[in-house]
């Protein structure tokens, strides 16, 4: 399959001298976009100096070019015996080694240009300290799969020599694993598609007030360049101007509303279809690939080991389509954020056993138990955060627009709140059993996380001065991809896990990666 | 009930409430207090600089002021009451650390999760000999434990004994 030597240095597909010139390109306007601004400070800027203007911008676009150029060219990469070499930089050369052990994830994703110019972006991955990562922006296709194959199969030749050294010690779980793997490789076979009519359902059934907050920055964003622009130019202010003008009629604001929701619902909808286009989870040996994107096509790797928490969320729409989604977490150097969660959208309740047995080699449903539940004082906590909001909101009311409507509209939104904190408290629980730990959690929608205990870092318990009184506690687990904290348990209860939790990940000879 | 899933019976299981804590060294409590007063001093400062000048309308220096003075008392508080709850105790395989008067938190963190240990000195832990020892876990650093105002003595046996147990579980 490798008609490649990959021994000799290499350097990247040759359409990647346009790529990294555009992407520098990018960069260096990002960098400077403030040098915009100056035309608005001086007036004929470009009726004086506008000649030496061209000039200099065309004089930085070359020697851009020629340096993108110059990096392409000293970018180069090869597998020797031991390691993957790399070298680059132009002024101040760097030469990288990752040996093949070291290699965790190898991730290939194509964005917008890089479909353009038919390259791929490939990127390795490694254990410990999130620094040591390769990119390299444009490989041709086949290259950078053969790359990744032969990669793959060094890593598996590098830790089958370690295990074959090192036999007298304790070979435990790696070489149990390593069995397993021959046994079952070369199989690669396709968990999941998903189709575009279910990928429609799982943008019906997403949150669209995230879509609407998308909305309300933009258009903030865009008032406020146009404001600025305006102002600048012609000296009105239009903020005035257009305040004047809003026809205060009932009609007008319920149809502003209605309309701003009908949008965050369809921007939702597009958001959903562009990020999880065509998402296909195909298991490759021990391991998952996961495919989606329709511009910016993500290549991810779930491995069993690096997998800390597994998410699984539904809402009452999702329920009746049927779908769920999953949200895996891995290890990280860093609080892993919603965006580097991998997630696995539209799947049925078959998948997420398949997906879950092979992750944690256990039976979902088989799964008991025992819950610990959230007190309803939590109640109070989320009553005084919210009731801020309703005070400023009430506020704002009765400064500029007292009378019934506004009064009713308060009401309301405390009731909607009222009814969500009830559900979120309601939600709230930690369950437990020898192997796993899982977490509650979601208002209108349910989201259950769960945790393999042999996975936690440490075990915190926290109480302010007023839970110290009322004998609660905050159980808050530190795990290697982020914080997970279960609010407001008894305080008797929540030592009882705690002494059992730490008992567990002490009695274990279990690593958590 | 609670626990019914369990192999062992919970009363079993050792409870970290039961474990003999050692308070940090008395000194730390000077340190605490000199970087209290000199953030406070500065913050106190600004707005009474601005009292005598007479730029602003009166109001917001003496709101500023108020405003600081809370914060400041609760702070005093916090560091009177919080000073004794500071303390440590170690385990056949893990180490307690417990601190804070408003929000009390007790953090144990287990020996094989320990990824690399460090003893630490600022400058003004210098002038009182006084170290700190810092405990890293993989993952986010919330995680992380430090412990604040240790005698040379006891941070260096912290360390050795935490080095200890952890290469102890990793051979």
């Amino acid at each position: 399959m490798s008609d490649f030597d990959f021994s000799v240095p290499r350097r990247q597909s040759f359409n990647g001298v346009f790529l990294i010139f555009l992407a520098d390109l990018v960069k260096r306007i990002r960098q400077n976009i403030y040098l915009l601004a100056v035309p608005f400070f001086k007036q004929n800027l470009m009726q004086d100096y506008g000649l030496y203007i061209y000039l200099g911008l065309a004089l930085l676009l070359v020697i851009q070019f020629v340096y993108s150029y110059l990096s392409y060219l000293k970018f180069q990469f090869s597998i020797q015996e031991d390691a993957f070499h790399l070298d680059h930089g132009v002024i101040k050369l760097s030469h990288v080694e990752i040996p093949f052990e070291r290699i965790q994830n190898i991730n290939l994703q194509q964005n917008i240009l890089q479909q353009v110019f038919n390259v791929v972006g490939f990127e390795i991955e490694t254990a410990g300290e999130g620094t040591a990562e390769i990119k390299i922006k444009a490989l041709e296709n086949n290259f950078a799969k053969a790359l990744k194959n032969k990669l793959i199969e060094e890593k598996k030749r590098a830790k089958n020599e370690d295990v074959n050294e090192s036999q007298d010690s304790e070979t435990k779980a790696t070489t149990s694993d390593e069995v397993s793997e021959h046994a079952e490789s070369e199989e690669k076979s396709l968990l999941f598609q998903l189709s575009f009519s279910r990928l429609l359902k799982v943008g019906v059934s997403s949150n669209f007030l995230k879509g609407l907050g998308l909305l309300f920055a933009f258009f903030a964003y865009v008032y406020n360049f146009i404001m600025d622009f305006l102002s600048n130019i012609y000296d009105i202010d239009f903020d005035e101007d257009f305040k004047n003008r809003i026809p205060e009629t009932l009609s007008f604001v319920v149809i502003m509303i209605f309309g701003l929701f009908i949008l965050g619902f369809l921007i939702t909808i597009l958001m959903t279809i562009l990020k999880y286009f065509n998402l296909k989870i195909v298991k490759n040996q021990q391991n998952y690939e996961v495919d989606y994107g329709l511009f910016k096509r993500v290549n991810k790797v779930i491995k069993k080991s690096k997998t800390q928490i597994f998410e699984i969320e539904t809402n009452p729409l999702k329920k009746f389509f049927k779908i769920n989604n999953i949200y895996v977490s891995q290890a990280a150097s860093n609080q892993v954020t919603e965006k580097q969660k991998i997630g696995l959208v539209g799947v049925s309740t078959d998948n997420i056993n398949t997906l879950f047995n092979s992750i944690y080699d256990l039976k979902l449903p088989e799964q008991k138990f025992d819950r610990l539940q959230s007190q309803p004082r939590l109640i109070f906590r989320y009553l005084y955060r919210n009731l801020i909001l309703l005070a400023v909101l009430g506020g704002l009311a009765y400064i500029f627009y007292f009378n019934w409507l506004s009064v009713s509209t308060i009401v309301f939104i405390a009731i909607v709140l009222a009814y969500v904190i009830q559900l979120k408290v309601k939600k709230s629980y930690i369950g437990f059993n020898q192997d796993l730990i899982c977490v509650g959690g979601g208002s209108i929608h349910t989201n259950t996380k769960f945790i393999e205990i042999h996975k936690l870092q440490s075990v915190h318990l926290k109480r302010n001065i007023f839970q110290q009184n009322n004998n609660h506690a905050d159980l808050v687990l530190e795990t290697a991809s982020g914080t997970v904290t279960i609010e407001y348990l008894k305080v008797k209860s929540a030592n009882d896990i705690f002494n059992y939790l730490i008992y567990k990940i002490e009695s274990t000879d279990k690593d958590w990666i | 009930m609670v626990f019914e899933n369990i192999e062992l019976p919970i009363t079993d299981l050792p409870d970290f409430k039961t474990v003999n804590l050692n308070g940090v060294e008395k000194s730390y409590k000077k340190i605490i207090w000199i970087n209290t007063a000199l953030i406070f001093l500065l913050l106190f400062a600004a707005p009474i600089v601005f009292l005598i000048l007479d730029f602003l309308p009166i109001w917001i220096p003496i709101t500023v002021l108020t405003i600081v003075s809370v914060i400041f008392t609760f702070q005093a508080i916090e560091i009177e009451k919080g000073f004794p709850r500071k303390k440590f105790g170690i385990r056949q395989h893990d180490i307690i650390y417990q601190n804070g008067y408003f929000y009390f938190k007790e953090i144990v963190v287990p020996f094989n999760r320990i990824q690399h240990v460090e003893v630490k000195q600022g400058p003004l832990s210098r002038i009182f000999k006084l170290y700190a020892l810092k405990l890293y876990t993989a993952g986010a650093s919330s995680g992380d434990l430090v412990i604040n105002g240790l005698s040379k003595d006891n941070a260096q046996k912290l360390k050795s004994k935490v080095l200890a147990k952890t290469s102890d579980i990793d051979e």
